[in-house]
């Protein structure tokens, strides 16, 4: 691979698009070890609570906002991507672009606010 | 006007590595890279070697990287780029010197696919005929030049060399669609693969390319739910 050309190749919204589809990917990933370690703790109750008590931490409830802008990103250029091989979308690929990254910054907006407020 | 032009410049039987070499050139807000290119051979260094052969986007030889995308040089023009032009080969492609790549590989990729009629049915006395509806569907993918603009753009290409890529797909797309063709058995064998449709992550790096506005995901998609659908 020439990483270099990734960021060195000019950037249009359908390469933008698949680079930030990889890169939430591959924290959705990261995250699922996160996820499947924790719930190893469900079989004992004490051990459980602590654990949750501990994701109460400010650390990882700004983590919880990136998890949330990762699903939302992930999912929704998912379904751009679904329209584009399933229904031959193409060419409305970056008009899909534009307004599905706008339906995500509004629910990642909405879902980060009741976070945030906590630490004002 | 007055234009900066920079190239990457690389020699590989005197240089160890490639090295950019800025000229000024006079240019016409109309003129096309091409002719940069052509003052810059003619009027300050002889050395410089492009290819270009129709120079009117029709033969698809001078594909290279301006300003960070590729592009024909005989089909932009400076005042669509401004007064700083970046000039580079097609990305991933074996150098041969300066601007000339080898496109060896582009062409593999390209017989790959079978890029030729399959009919085995006798010869009509006359042509083999063809609705005009027939003919829509193929029209604009018979308009490729085989530039290799599009196929040295995909981070796909990048990743994996051997990447059917963006050009084969639309060639085996342009012939299985084709109503006069009976070899899409044969020719989605070779495309429904990891190094061939799978491969098309629909980056759109390809159609942002085409120096003939083919919208290769398009029927690079078309072919992929072709693929799919005749495995049952």
């Amino acid at each position: 691979m020439k990483w270099d050309l990734l960021f060195r190749y000019r950037m249009r919204p359908g390469m933008l698009a698949w680079l930030l589809h990889r890169i939430s990917g591959l924290a959705l990933v990261g995250y699922i070890v996160i996820h499947v370690y924790g719930l190893r703790a469900l079989t004992d109750r004490e051990q459980f609570n602590a654990l949750i008590a501990g994701y109460h931490h400010p650390v990882f409830r700004i983590l919880e906002i990136f998890l949330l802008a990762a699903v939302t990103y992930h999912a929704l250029n998912g379904l751009r991507i679904v329209l584009i091989d399933f229904l031959g979308w193409s060419p409305k690929q970056k008009r899909l672009f534009w307004t599905l990254s706008g339906a995500a910054v509004l629910i990642i907006g909405l879902g980060a606010y009741p976070i945030l407020r906590m630490f004002l | 006007m007055q234009v900066t032009v920079k190239i990457k410049r690389f020699n590989p039987e005197t240089d160890e590595a490639p090295h950019w070499e800025t000229y000024h050139v006079p240019a016409d807000p109309m003129d096309r890279v091409l002719d940069l290119l052509n003052y810059i051979k003619w009027h300050i260094d002889g050395t410089l070697t492009y290819r270009r052969s129709c120079a009117h986007g029709v033969c698809g030889s001078d594909a290279m990287r301006i300003n960070g995308e590729n592009k024909l040089a005989c089909s932009v023009l400076v005042k669509d780029l401004g007064p700083e032009i970046t000039i580079e080969p097609l990305p991933v492609l074996p150098v041969i010197k300066d601007l000339v790549v080898d496109m060896t590989s582009f062409f593999r990729k390209y017989e790959a696919v079978k890029p030729w009629l399959i009919n085995d049915d006798p010869p009509p006395e006359r042509e083999r005929l063809q609705s005009p509806r027939d003919h829509a569907l193929i029209e604009e993918a018979t308009k490729c030049i085989l530039c290799g603009a599009c196929t040295q753009s995909c981070p796909s290409t990048w990743a994996d060399p051997d990447y059917l890529g963006p050009a084969a797909l639309l060639k085996a797309y342009r012939f299985v669609f084709d109503s006069r063709d009976q070899g899409t058995e044969e020719r989605l064998r070779i495309v429904d693969s990891n190094q061939g449709l799978w491969k098309c992550y629909t980056i759109f790096n390809c159609v942002e390319a085409c120096p003939k506005e083919i919208d290769v995901t398009r029927w690079i998609s078309a072919l992929k739910r072709r693929a799919v659908t005749a495995r049952y």
